[in-house]
């Protein structure tokens, strides 16, 4: 057995309007070069200049990261020739990052881990080559070229696949959550190199690591993980040592390759960027940073928890995404104080039916049609009696595809709960009559008959009649 | 009968428009003509923009420098106008956008005549590394006009435009200002916005320009100065009214004079007429105390450390991709970057490129590189802890007056040890200019003028009292007369 | 002092410079003497500098607010382009590892 030691490092885009150094627009999709502007496609004589939002969601991260934020932090230049970087180098940070240190909390079987944070920084992306477009030629879009990314880089503490994919899945719901990624994975607005090394036991030094590039989904980093420990300890095992390379990862068959190997060592040349003066962050734009936090994932379910009763899963389903915790927090403050368990009863619904619906329909939270306020007046209805199970996911449908109120719709299905003593006692009779087996039967000690009588009386409802008051009165009128 | 609009200034320009005694068209037919018939022998101009011209002086035009002529070093990105850089590389190269300064001057109504000439990417000190050939010396034409605004500076020489501006890294405006008889003047590091200035090595550029006078120097400074949102390291300081702090007292004021400046290797005689400079501004009220700068000898090596280094970057996007020179026939994409850029890049800036790639390359960086980011920041605390007694520093501009063309082709060394006493202030960021301050053997001199960061007006009034005090500023080529 | 043809060619290489034989000989020469002369800073004793630059550089830089102000103009801009298509910029292909 070997341990194993995992690094990431993500690039997350950030989610700003315009780029890192240009006014031109990040909006995904347009056709080629269209958002290309003169700085990014680097005219001469053009030059960077900082976009604010970018720093201040730099900075938030590394607020809610409990990083340090560095007063002063250095852009520098990045050297190397490739068509898709305009310049010929790549404006990012080097030495003097904008955070260091910090960690993120990843759940591992019952318990948490923290994973320390190396460092986040700025830099700006490059654009896209398109090898297959052209015979013989390389086609390229530099829309994407001075898009704001951060790259996040873990210490290597990661000691397993599954570890790596929780920490890249808190990391996501983390970004998110800052609003400073759209978390469009697909889109590359994150993207995720791993390193990996084994060594015999976690008190030897770190074995030689190699390094799978564009791991853009959390199963592909999965698999390529899981292939490439077995890999380095097949090569470690029959005597072998395994070379520092930069490999990828062919997801159909599943293993990952060197890359080409380069003649000679990158040399890329850093050096501090002299067409931007050192970046500073201010107590102002600290304070900017500061007010955009929201309340982190964690602390949300926790409270959660506390202030609505809820299971640490249901609170753990409910604040994985930003819009969703949102979106259960609405109905949960609409209806908490209006009977005992409504808060647990709005969490029913938002997990159940609703989450059902959305599915269904292929549409995010954040574009759900229904508003808060109306599943909170059914979860009501619910929660005082006026409606039962079945008849309220009538209900719930009915709202769902329409514009009615819940009492108005209540009435059009005709969907009110009887609780009438004296209706359900008619009903009762009614049942009883019909079935004077079943009812012989039921007085000779065949109990499980009770739910048949109920199951029936409530068909003949048409669902309405309240089943544990039907239950009661049964029992009542049966003497036993 | 033929104007002599050509020897006058652009303040005696202004005062002609604005008595209705010459109009913006009779202005640009002038210097047009002065163009056409002189520049053939001298090669100042890369680009007329002759039809340009004639269409906007047809237009009415409003402000500060309305109707007034001028030329861009062919370094300012000029919109539908080529910009070369005086290099193969960009020789067809049109620019969709105008620089800052080009826009500001516009603003300003002045009227633009053509794009000069220069050494390649503004590397060089003679103007005989452009891919168009060396331009010729108005004192004497076996002589170069110093570099790398050559071009700018031999042209409002010989009066075919009577200002223009120029760009200077390492001395680029102020030496051939001090070859050709001109005054000279690169601003504080960010006062000027970069924007559109074809970028050499960004720490150390900075636009400036070339005129008759130091007055002519404050009404196209207070025209193009202040910050601007498309360069980060443009400065917020206010911008001051510099035509009107011209005539600031020089009584009281401190000249520095800086015992390095003196050092082995400056011409006698253009220690001599420094000296004479010197006594003048005594004269005028002037308290001269002398200063020494210790660490000025280690300016040329910095230089040649951080300026190779930001240019080996800042000229790596001249891939053949996007614009520029592409060389034909290539099976790959290392050889379309190896056999473009060997084609479209001359022999000095490959040495640059070179040099800076050396030193920022592994192994090297902390050896050199960031050994001498060190060295700039104590050469600039000193330079700050002098000017903090003193109000301006001065010294001769040039340790020689012009050289032969070819002179000093041989050996690169020679050639940068002639940017000896102009190396430093941009390492330091200071504003600075160069003044007409006689003649060895016929050819002019120059005497540099250095104030503190930001301090334009008082360094522009210091150099007007001396100009409203001597005559040399008068003084121009014969045979252009 | 000279810098050897292996150091030449090989800051060639990472310049993307093609030179030829005559070249690479006057660049070691050349760019050797330079550097023999840069020397004099690399051997140079310093005392402890100030950790940044003054004057002009001392203040808190502009940062821009987050606008678009800006779009790209494919047809314009390739208009300077060696070889594009289709609103893309061509290069030979690159051989992808």
């Amino acid at each position: 057995m070997w341990d194993t030691v995992i690094g990431l490092e993500v690039h997350v885009q950030l989610l700003t309007e315009s780029k890192l150094f240009s006014p031109t627009s990040t909006r995904f999709g347009a056709p080629p070069n269209t958002q290309a502007g003169l700085v990014d496609l680097g005219f001469p004589g053009t030059l960077p200049v900082p976009n604010r939002a970018a720093v201040r969601m730099a900075v938030a991260f590394g607020l809610a990261v409990g990083g340090r934020i560095a007063v002063r932090s250095r852009f520098a230049r990045k050297s190397y020739f490739y068509p898709d970087l305009p310049k010929g180098y790549q404006i990012s940070q080097y030495d003097e990052p904008i955070v260091v240190g910090g960690a993120i909390a990843i759940g591992v079987g019952e318990g948490v881990k923290t994973v320390p944070l190396v460092r986040a920084h700025l830099e700006e992306d490059a654009g896209k080559s398109l090898h297959d477009l052209y015979p013989g030629r390389t086609a390229l879009d530099l829309n994407r070229a001075g898009i704001p990314l951060l790259e996040i880089v873990s210490s290597p503490s990661l000691a397993s696949p599954e570890e790596a994919v929780a920490y890249l899945k808190e990391l996501h719901t983390l970004v998110c959550y800052l609003g400073i990624c759209d978390g469009n994975m697909q889109e590359g607005s994150l993207r995720c190199d791993a390193n990996v090394s084994l060594r015999p036991s976690p008190e030897a030094p770190l074995g030689t690591r190699t390094e799978i590039k564009n791991l853009n989904s959390f199963r592909f980093l999965e698999q390529a993980l899981t292939y490439e420990i077995r890999r380095q300890a097949e090569v470690l095992e029959a005597g072998g040592t395994v070379a520092q390379e930069t490999r990828l990862y062919d997801p159909d068959r599943r293993e990952t390759r060197p890359m080409r190997s380069k003649e000679e060592a990158e040399d890329y040349r850093y050096f501090p960027d002299p067409d931007l003066l050192p970046l500073v962050v201010d107590e102002t734009l600290r304070a900017e940073a500061q007010a955009m936090l929201p309340e982190l994932p964690r602390a949300r379910a926790e409270r959660f928890v506390r202030a609505y009763g809820l299971e640490p899963y249901a609170a753990g389903v409910l604040t994985s995404s930003r819009p969703l915790a949102d979106y259960y927090e609405a109905v949960a403050s609409a209806v908490s104080g209006k009977g005992k368990d409504s808060a647990r009863t709005a969490a029913h619904w938002v997990m159940g039916d609703l989450l059902g619906a959305l599915n269904r329909q292929g549409i995010g939270i954040e574009a759900c049609p229904l508003a808060p306020t109306r599943l909170a007046a059914l979860v009501l209805r619910v929660e005082d009696g006026t409606l039962s199970g079945p008849k309220a996911k009538e209900v719930f449908e009915a709202l769902w595809a329409g514009t009615e109120e819940v009492d108005a719709l209540i009435e059009r299905l005709g969907a009110r709960q009887i609780n009438d003593r004296e209706a359900l006692l008619e009903l009762v009779d009614r049942i009883l009559d019909a079935h004077p087996r079943q009812r012989q039967d039921y007085l000779a000690g065949k109990d499980k008959l009770l739910g048949f009588f109920v199951g029936q009386a409530v068909k003949a409802s048409g669902g309405r009649a309240n089943p544990q008051e039907l239950g009661a009165l049964f029992r009542e009128r049966l003497g036993r | 009968m033929r104007g002599e609009w050509h020897a006058r200034d652009v303040r005696g320009l202004l005062d002609a428009l604005a008595r209705g005694e010459v109009t913006p068209a009779v202005l640009v037919e002038h210097f047009l003509e002065r163009i056409a018939e002189h520049d053939p022998a001298l090669n100042c101009f890369v680009t007329r923009t002759a039809e340009e011209a004639r269409r906007r002086a047809a237009r009415p035009l409003a402000g500060a420098l309305a109707g007034i002529p001028l030329a861009h070093k062919d370094i300012f990105c000029t919109a539908g106008v080529r910009t070369t850089c005086a290099s193969r590389m960009l020789s067809d190269f049109v620019p969709p956008y105008d620089a800052t300064v080009v826009r500001r001057l516009d603003e300003a109504g002045a009227i633009v005549l053509g794009k000069t000439n220069m050494d390649e990417f503004a590397m060089g000190s003679s103007n005989e590394t452009s891919v168009f050939g060396p331009v010729r010396n108005p004192w004497d034409p076996e002589r170069v006009p110093g570099g790398s605004s050559g071009g700018s500076a031999a042209a409002v020489a010989a009066g075919l435009v009577p200002a223009a501006s120029g760009t200077d890294t390492g001395g680029s405006v102020r030496q051939p200002a001090a070859f050709c008889g001109l005054s000279g003047l690169k601003p504080t590091y960010g006062r000027l916005s970069r924007y559109g200035m074809i970028a050499f090595a960004s720490s150390l550029d900075q636009a400036g320009f070339l005129a008759r006078t130091a007055e002519d120097l404050a009404r196209l400074l207070v025209v193009t100065a202040g910050a601007d949102a498309r360069d980060a390291t443009s400065s917020p300081e206010a911008v001051v009214d510099y035509p009107a702090a011209l005539e600031a007292p020089i009584r009281g004021r401190t000249i520095g004079v800086v015992k390095e400046f003196r050092d082995a290797g400056l011409d006698p005689r253009v220690a001599r007429l420094a000296d004479e400079a010197l006594a003048v501004l005594e004269r005028c009220g002037a308290r001269l105390v002398d200063v020494s700068l210790p660490r000025l000898g280690l300016a040329v090596p910095i230089y040649y450390i951080l300026a190779p280094a930001e240019c080996s970057a800042n000229l790596a996007r001249y891939d053949g991709v996007r614009y520029g020179h592409r060389a034909h026939d290539v099976a790959s994409l290392e050889e379309l970057y190896a056999r473009s850029r060997g084609e479209g890049f001359g022999p000095e800036v490959k040495r640059r490129i070179m040099i800076g790639t050396y030193v920022l390359s592994h192994g090297y960086y902390d050896a050199y590189y960031l050994k001498a980011e060190r060295a700039r920041a104590l050469l600039q605390k000193d330079f700050l802890r002098v000017l903090a007694e003193v109000d301006v520093l001065a010294g001769p501009t040039t340790p020689t007056v012009a050289f032969r063309i070819g002179e000093k082709n041989d050996d690169p060394l020679t050639m940068y040890l002639n940017d000896i006493y102009t190396n430093a202030v941009n390492l330091a960021g200071l504003p600075a200019l160069s003044i007409p301050m006689g003649f060895v053997d016929g050819l002019p001199a120059g005497l540099q003028l250095i104030g503190a960061p930001f301090a334009e007006a008082p360094l522009l009034s210091v150099a007007h009292r001396y100009q409203q005090a001597t005559e040399w500023h008068r003084a121009r080529p014969p045979r252009f007369a | 002092m000279s810098l050897s043809d292996e150091d030449v060619r090989r800051m060639a290489r990472l310049a993307r410079l093609a030179l030829d034989d005559g070249e690479v000989t006057r660049f070691g020469d050349e760019l050797g003497r330079i550097l023999a002369f840069v020397d004099a800073l690399r051997v140079a004793v310093l005392e402890e500098a100030p950790a940044a630059l003054s004057g002009p550089w001392a203040r808190t830089p502009f940062l821009r607010d987050d606008r678009v102000e800006e779009a790209g103009h494919p047809e314009l801009y390739q208009a300077q382009a060696p070889e594009s298509r289709d609103g893309y910029y061509l290069v030979p292909r690159v051989i992808e590892p």
